[in-house]
């Protein structure tokens, strides 16, 4: 085994999407292991060393889902989910029990890859820094001790509500917050489902960051899920 | 005959109950004097006999002129001189007023009860009427009968020919029925077809003078059922018979309507269990298309990495990528055009922000068709717009991925959403060859092609521009193709602000 290259474990029922999952990530050049079973899956967490999971809901012992529930109780191994489940519920839902990502099938291997890449990054930052207070991201700057937004430099106004809202995706940036994880922590569990207060606090924040909200550099909008904040 | 006798007990009470009673007091009270009990006895033996009579005569006048009649015989043969008046006492004035006050206080107490009594005994007939009647609709099979059972009722207990025309609301269909004095009578009625007529009835009958009528209205106020019977038989029927016979028609509306609420309630079910097995029947089927497809595509790409490029067999695996793709977006559209037209549900709309939609269509179109100029204009002002994310961007998709293919790659493809009087204006324009007059009126039919080509020739639009024109209406909203003036189609469509149908 070489310790050097990072471990990928595919845990998928069927054969062929397996197969060119393997391929495409061995081509990349990372280990890959296989899981056809939740419990394998379960086991080859416990037992081995794992850097990603990519992992099928379908899968014919146990549901995806008590899968990740499972896994999350231990681990914070970053989880990609593969689905052919295409319902923006099943998403958000899977997204909310810790999965980092989630690509609906058929989906293309370099857009898999690169999910994989920014998964991989996040175990690497979670590694190196103990605690972070300042975020960088392209031209973006969030310094949390003194509570202010840079944007090339220039500091940026925000209101406490944009800052919260910008700090909470860059704390989880690479990965999707969902809709109902942003308006539980913005305004409190009681505030319910209504996504209006959040469209508009949305764009308030982009015209102060994003040059062309249509175009957006930063802050990506994932429809019917939630939004997420690129890291490169 | 009943009543005669009733009348000839009462004239008997009446006239012979006041002397009898003071007879028998004065003899009493020539008992007590005989036998030397004290004169205030015989006084109050006379008050009893006043009692007596009020309750036998029930009427104040009697009671008035009798309690006189007894305190002057009292004071005749009972009080000092005896056998002769004396007016000038003043105890005798107190008996007086003492025996007047008791004979209209008992006479009053006595027509009270009476009352009462009558009116316990209405209800009791009332109630068996409608226990009767509500027994028998409540076996009824159909509204017909239900309708049938109550006039025949009512025609009974009024005894007269009655007419009823109602309006089943089970199926929505009419019905008349005549009863005479409790039996059916076929001899009228032509069956009532539609609204119109049974409105026409309604109203020849209601301006008919010679008929008193009963209107019965549903729960939304509507006129379910019209009761007419001749005004001068409605005038020998009483009050109570008349309460009844409101009753036992309000009774048979309300059924009828508890009936078809419950009829409802049933069919609501079933759709609703037939719903979900096909909702469940289509993302079964998503899924299942969804894995092969994720096979196809992912070890095409597998073998064009193994591939060089310059092999046939590269080209060869990309084809098979873009079929697999094509696919893809033809069961999209399926998937969700079978989910649309068998469930208006479908459609989740929320207050989406305009840049995003254009945003994540933006992402896909470079992905979709690297290279091809998009031209975007949306105003800077922040959008919402109620809509279904999902299928809106599905639909700005189909649109564009029709301008790319209907026009050379160095076209440029313009975008832009405006705001628009209440609602939000999408448009998508291109510079190419437009699109034939003859086919415009057909372009959102289902599986309709350009007549420049075979309607089997692969990759046609048919169902894209179907799926549009469907998502669209079912947001409300509206689509239309043309052509610019200066060249190249131009799909408009509009979305409302204001969302009416969720609220």
């Amino acid at each position: 085994m070489n310790d050097t290259k990072e471990n990928i474990l595919v845990v998928e029922d069927d054969m062929q999407i397996r197969n060119f999952i393997c391929y495409s990530v061995r081509n990349e050049g990372y280990n890959c292991k296989i899981a056809v079973t939740g419990t394998q899956a379960i086991n080859a967490v416990l037992n081995e060393s794992v850097d990603v999971i990519i992992l099928d809901l379908g899968l014919p012992d146990i549901d995806g889902i008590d899968v990740i529930n499972e896994i999350r109780q231990w681990s914070e191994i970053p989880i990609i989910v593969v689905s052919a489940r295409d319902q923006d519920k099943e998403k958000a839902y899977a997204l909310d029990m810790g999965a980092d990502d989630y690509l609906t099938k058929p989906f293309s291997s370099t857009e898999l890859l690169a999910r994989i890449r920014v998964a991989l990054r996040h175990v690497k930052r979670r590694g190196n820094s103990i605690k972070q207070t300042v975020i960088q991201v392209g031209g973006l700057r969030l310094d949390m001790d003194k509570h202010l937004v840079f944007l090339d430099e220039k500091e940026v106004h925000m209101t406490p509500m944009e800052y919260s809202l910008l700090s909470l995706l860059l704390k989880n940036r690479g990965k999707v917050v969902t809709t109902a994880a942003i308006i539980k922590e913005l305004w409190g569990p009681g505030y319910g489902q209504d996504t209006q207060a959040l469209r508009t606090l949305m764009a308030g924040l982009r015209r102060k960051i994003e040059l062309n909200p249509a175009k957006p550099r930063y802050i990506m909008t994932e429809i019917g899920v939630g939004y997420r904040i690129v890291e490169e | 005959m009943d009543n005669k006798n009733k009348t000839k007990i009462a004239f008997y009470q009446n006239v012979y109950s006041g002397p009898l009673f003071i007879v028998l007091a004065t003899l009493v009270g020539a008992f007590f004097k005989y036998t030397e009990i004290p004169e205030t006895n015989i006084a109050i033996v006379y008050l009893l006999a006043v009692v007596a009579i009020s309750i036998f005569t029930q009427r104040y006048i009697l009671s008035i002129r009798y309690s006189v009649l007894a305190t002057l015989v009292f004071n005749y043969f009972f009080t000092a001189p005896y056998f002769a008046f004396e007016i000038d006492n003043i105890s005798y004035i107190i008996t007086f007023v003492m025996m007047v006050t008791v004979s209209l206080i008992i006479t009053m107490l006595t027509q009270r009860i009476k009352t009462n009594a009558a009116i316990a005994n209405l209800r009791a007939e009332e109630n068996a009427r409608l226990y009767k009647i509500t027994n028998a609709i409540s076996v009824a099979g159909s509204v017909d009968e239900i309708m049938t059972i109550s006039v025949q009722n009512i025609s009974e207990m009024c005894n007269t020919e009655v007419v009823l025309v109602y309006n089943n609301i089970l199926d929505n269909t009419y019905g008349q029925c005549r009863f005479v004095k409790g039996i059916y009578d076929n001899t009228s009625s032509e069956p009532i077809k539609n609204d119109i007529e049974f409105k026409t009835i309604i109203n020849s009958y209601e301006n008919n003078s010679i008929l008193r009528k009963w209107k019965t209205a549903g729960q939304e106020g509507q006129i379910l059922a019209l009761l007419c019977m001749p005004r001068d038989q409605a005038s020998k029927i009483d009050v109570s018979a008349q309460r009844i016979l409101i009753m036992i028609m309000e009774n048979a509306v309300m059924t009828m309507e508890r009936i078809a609420a419950a009829e409802k309630q049933n069919q609501l079910l079933q759709e609703n269990e037939r719903e979900r097995y096909r909702s469940n029947l289509l993302r079964a089927i998503s899924h299942d298309l969804r894995t092969p497809l994720s096979g196809i595509m992912g070890t095409s790409e597998m073998i064009m990495r193994m591939t060089d490029k310059a092999d046939d067999r590269y080209e060869l695996a990309q084809e098979i990528i873009d079929d697999a793709e094509w696919l893809h977006s033809l069961m999209e559209n399926i998937l969700n055009l079978t989910r649309l037209e068998d469930n208006r549900n479908y459609i989740q709309k929320q207050p989406e922000a305009i840049e995003e939609i254009i945003a994540v269509v933006l992402e896909r179109f470079e992905k979709r068709a690297p290279g091809r100029e998009l031209k975007v204009s949306i105003p800077n002002e922040l959008m919402l717009v109620p809509m279904d994310a999902k299928l809106i961007i599905q639909v700005l998709i189909n649109l564009l991925d029709n301008a790319v293919k209907h026009t050379e790659p160095e076209n440029e493809i313009q975008l832009s959403v405006t705001h628009n009087d209440g609602s939000a204006c999408f448009t998508v324009a291109d510079k190419g060859s437009g699109i034939l007059e003859k086919d415009l009126p057909y372009i959102f039919q289902l599986y309709y092609t350009s007549s420049k080509g075979a309607v089997d020739s692969q990759k046609g639009m048919g169902l894209g521009l179907t799926f549009c024109n469907t998502v669209v209406k079912a947001h409300g909203g509206n689509i239309t193709a043309s052509n610019h003036p200066e060249g190249g189609a131009v799909f408009t469509f509009n979305l409302p602000m204001e969302d009416k149908s969720n609220e």
